[in-house]
């Protein structure tokens, strides 16, 4: 069967056109393994140093 | 009252998912670790134009956002080649198997355009409302959302999704052995 030009749908409906509900939801859950992963890698200390030293320098300076 | 400790508290605790959102934007560990510090120095010095009781990661996303943006603008003009690297690199890792599940996923988000993928971090990772994703990339609530699908179909096209596969039934394999 050739399928020439059956389809006479407007294109302005394309961009907002959902893709299939079960491949969204595949979609997703892949995304929060992918994202999972990140958010389990450990933190690095050089962050809590910077906020632990911030924070001192708060105190010292805020003192009224 | 104790503001200052209260606001380090939540610093402290939108680390991960701070950390988690600059990995996936910048695709690069070293890079995402400056954007997260710089996010903190910015926060930091800004702590008083945030109000207490509105959303912290929220407001500390749009931080991190604009720094991300604000680099990228520069290091677009220094890395030319990168989509070609990108590229070349996915369809290595596709044709080879299907463990690497969690490796192709990542290189296909990082074929995303960049406001296409944040829009999809945002709202599909990082918990985010269309509403909240929409202030924190400063547009309208409909740009968020055509975004977002835009990024799933492409993302759909590059991991190539279909019906079929879910199955588990793959014609191919069959006929191999029929």
């Amino acid at each position: 069967m050739t399928n020439k030009q059956t389809r006479a749908e407007p294109e302005t409906v394309e961009e907002d056109t959902q893709i299939d509900e079960h491949i969204q939801r595949r979609i997703g859950a892949k995304l929060r393994s992918y994202y999972d992963e990140l958010l389990n890698e450990p933190i690095p200390g050089k962050f809590i140093e910077l906020l632990v030293k911030l924070d001192e320098k708060e105190r010292k300076e805020g003192k009224t | 009252m104790n503001d200052r400790a209260d606001f380090t508290a939540g610093l402290m605790k939108a680390l991960p998912s701070l950390r988690a959102f600059a990995i996936s934007l910048s695709g690069r560990a070293e890079r995402a670790d400056d954007l997260v510090q710089d996010t903190l120095m910015r926060a930091w010095a800004n702590a008083e134009s945030f109000q207490p009781g509105t959303n912290l990661n929220a407001w500390l996303f749009t931080i991190l956002r604009n720094l991300f943006h604000s680099e990228y603008r520069k290091r677009r003009r220094e890395v030319q080649d990168e989509d070609g690297v990108y590229a070349s690199r996915l369809s290595v890792q596709a044709s080879q198997d299907a463990h690497l599940d969690v490796q192709d996923f990542r290189l296909a988000l990082e074929m995303l355009p960049p406001d296409q993928r944040e829009a999809l971090l945002l709202v599909g990772a990082s918990g985010f409302s269309y509403e909240e994703a929409a202030d924190i990339c400063q547009c309208a609530v409909g740009t968020i959302k055509s975004r977002v699908n835009r990024a799933r179909t492409k993302l759909s096209e590059l991991l190539s999704m279909d019906n079929t596969e879910e199955l588990g039934a793959n014609p191919k394999s069959r006929s191999l052995t029929g």
